[in-house]
């Protein structure tokens, strides 16, 4: 009898385990970063689009996130898309930021519909804890999934079918 | 020890099965596929997923929403989901709607419809909602002669105030002919207001002859427009019949200017180019335009008299009526214009649009009717003033091709007026004859102070249009890029019927289908893919009625 708790407990984890699909969503590998400190995001791209190959992916930088600098892809082409902003952010050292990366863009690279791959950035956080949302947009040959669906207040992400990943601010310890 | 593994296990475990699981599963194929019609009926239907689901519920409705009396068997074999037939089913339009769950225990809804034994009615395609072509050619006759009645009295009315000659002669002489011009005008008028009642109702054509019919008409702005037209040509007429007489002289001018104006509001109360917005531009640009015109179509008939029964007060008339016409008639050409370009909003519109052809027509006419003018004037006014022999048939017979080529403008014009014009198409709330648009309107607010405007036509169960117009937090249309529509009718058991919607128009998208099957409370959202990264989601109840 003793010698079947092992067994049992071996069984049970697979069977969770198996019950466990791919994750479907495109998520951040991270769950927090503090506000205001530099960070790395991973954004994680499980599959193409419902059966084509992905060849374009997109990332929406939130407000408040200064300083990015995306990481290259071996086969992946990449451009940022810069905007001006309308009130600057004090940055390091007593500058202020006029200009912010608002798009960073993968383009050129295959990843097929049964493949798995990770984009990163590093940036700087916002300066205010709570959450935000880097909306993604995967284009492949003719269709585009988009991860851009915000909660609203009171509305939990499971709710959405396509919720925008997500990243949790926490205040400076 | 080995409790000790069990313990890390099982937390293992745990944490693998508490991780956030997204995936929902995923509808690959049905069989029968969507919208598709089938010639025989199916003996199972076939819901393929991309992962094992466990079914929840569901419906395979008829055509009238009831439920289908069959022994039907719901099973799940993996990821296919099975519903089998007992009794085949009868030829008609169905809606199937399912829920499941997969393993994330997410519940996933959606409905497909199909049909057996050829596209049921309800699903082909309904002409498009146009003015019944009985009733939209018969008005366009009546609307011809109507002009070439009222424009024949008013302007032969305006001729004889403007360039009078031997006073009671020439109106006693004119008056038969403005005699039938007024009773051309007047049984125009009023079958105009029934005309317009059958266009509105749609009536059969035995209906005309309901009061139902012409109360309707009586309500429309035409039903106005043709009482203002009475008006003016009961004072008119009344105007004529005094000033032929002598011992009534002073009645003539009140009279004849009265219904004048009268005549013109008839213009202005009614027809898509005078209330187009700007009004304010639209409106005296009609009346000048119309008045202009008038004095130009309706001094025809008294300039023939002149020319044919020529003698020593002829000449000044007709030298009078040209010199005035030279700085009326650019007056005319520029209201013209100015409507033209309120109507066509792009000169691309001319070639590409109905409204545009026929205004083509219009304006061919015209012009021809110009260079006939042009010659009457330059040549031969000065050979009849010359006293050139044969000058005086010349003119005459110039003088009738006009009448004609008149004649074939307002006939042109009619036309238009029984036409939407393109700034209609792009317009949005009321269509132009004031009444609002026809089945069910709604509006739904989104995110950023943007709104859509729905309609859904006829708004009864089977066939119908869905209109959604985008409008930005300025009013201003906007185009998404993307923009589609999720359905559902909780009580009959639809759910997550998707469909994208067509562009029609700037702001303007549309879905055309047999999708509102069923009566009842129908919720739709719409979503609108305003950028990239930014969906606006537009809520909205329709009620469908049976």
């Amino acid at each position: 009898m003793r010698h079947c708790f092992p067994m049992l407990a071996i069984a049970a984890s697979l069977v969770a385990f198996a019950a466990v699909p791919a994750q479907a969503h495109v998520t951040i590998e991270q769950s927090q970063a503090v506000a205001g400190a530099t960070a790395k995001v991973t954004l994680r791209v499980p599959h193409g689009c419902d059966g084509a190959p992905m060849h374009t992916f997109k990332v929406l930088i939130p407000e408040g996130v200064t300083g990015v600098k995306p990481m290259p892809k071996a086969g992946w082409q990449l451009r940022t898309v810069k905007a001006k902003l309308d009130k600057p952010l004090a940055g390091d050292h007593g500058a202020s930021i006029t200009e912010v990366v608002r798009e960073v863009i993968w383009s050129g690279g295959n990843l097929p519909d049964d493949q798995y791959d990770e984009f990163v950035l590093r940036g700087a956080m916002p300066a205010t804890a709570g959450t935000i949302y880097f909306a993604a947009v995967q284009e492949c040959e003719k269709a585009a999934e988009r991860w851009i669906e915000i909660p609203a207040a009171g509305q939990g992400s499971g709710d959405l079918k396509m919720p925008a990943p997500r990243l949790q601010i926490v205040p400076k310890p | 020890m080995t409790r000790a593994l069990f313990i890390v296990l099982l937390l293992c475990g745990l944490t693998l099965a508490a991780a956030p699981v997204n995936a929902h599963a995923l509808l690959l194929g049905t069989t029968p596929a969507d919208r598709e019609t089938l010639a025989v009926a199916p003996g199972t239907i076939v819901l393929r997923f991309n992962e094992p689901v466990v079914p929840i519920s569901a419906r395979l409705l008829d055509e009238r929403g009831m439920a289908v009396a069959s022994d039907a068997s719901l099973e799940a074999h993996d990821a296919e989901l099975r519903l089998t037939l007992a009794e085949p089913l009868a030829d008609g339009a169905y809606v199937f709607s399912y829920r499941i769950t997969s393993e994330d225990s997410h519940p996933v809804a959606g409905t497909i419809l199909f049909a057996v034994g050829g596209e049921p009615a309800a699903w082909r395609a309904a002409p498009v909602a146009q003015d019944n072509p009985l009733w939209a050619s018969a008005s366009a006759v009546n609307r011809a002669v109507h002009l070439a009645g009222l424009l024949g009295l008013a302007g032969g009315m305006a001729f004889l105030l403007l360039f009078p000659g031997e006073r009671l002669a020439d109106r006693r002489a004119l008056a038969p002919c403005l005699a039938v011009c007024a009773a051309l005008a007047a049984s125009t008028a009023l079958l105009a207001i029934g005309l317009q009642g059958a266009v509105l109702a749609d009536a059969a054509p035995r209906e005309l002859l309901t009061a139902k019919i012409w109360l309707l008409g009586c309500a429309s702005t035409r039903g106005t427009a043709a009482f203002c037209a009475l008006g003016a040509i009961l004072s008119l007429v009344a105007a004529l019949c005094c000033g032929a007489r002598k011992e009534r002289q002073a009645l003539f001018l009140p009279l004849s200017l009265g219904g004048l104006a009268l005549a013109l509001l008839s213009f202005i109360v009614s027809g898509h180019a005078a209330t187009a917005q700007p009004r304010w531009l639209t409106a005296p640009a009609m009346a000048l335009h119309v008045a202009v015109a008038g004095l130009w179509l309706g001094s025809l008939l008294p300039l023939l008299r002149a020319t044919t029964h020529f003698n020593k007060g002829s000449l000044p008339r007709i030298a009078a009526f040209s010199r005035t016409m030279s700085w009326a008639l650019p007056l005319l050409a520029l209201c013209g214009v100015a409507l033209c370009i309120v109507q066509l909003q792009a000169w691309s519109a001319l070639g590409s649009s109905r409204y545009g052809a026929i205004l083509t027509l219009k304006l061919l006419f015209v012009g021809l009717l110009l260079m006939l003018a042009a010659h009457n004037k330059l040549r031969l006014t000065p050979a009849l003033k010359r006293g050139e022999i044969g000058a005086g048939p010349r003119l005459a017979r110039a003088i009738r091709c006009e009448i004609a080529l008149g004649l074939a403008v307002l006939a042109a014009t009619a036309l238009l007026s029984q036409t939407v014009p393109p700034r209609s198409l792009g317009d949005h709330a009321v269509h132009e004859h004031g009444e609002t648009l026809r089945g069910y309107t709604t509006v739904a607010t989104g995110p950023g102070g943007r709104m859509a405007l729905i309609n859904v036509d006829p708004a009864t169960a089977g066939r119908n249009q869905l209109d959604v117009r985008f409008l930005a937090a300025d009013g201003r249309a906007f185009s998404p890029l993307e923009a589609k529509v999720l359905m559902s009718n909780e009580l009959a058991g639809i759910e997550g019927l998707s469909r994208p919607l067509e562009r029609v128009d700037v702001g303007h998208y549309r879905l055309s289908g047999p999708e509102f099957a069923l009566p009842g409370a129908w919720r739709l959202r719409i979503d609108a893919l305003v950028s990239d990264y930014e969906q606006a989601s537009f809520v909205a109840a329709i009620p469908i009625a049976r």
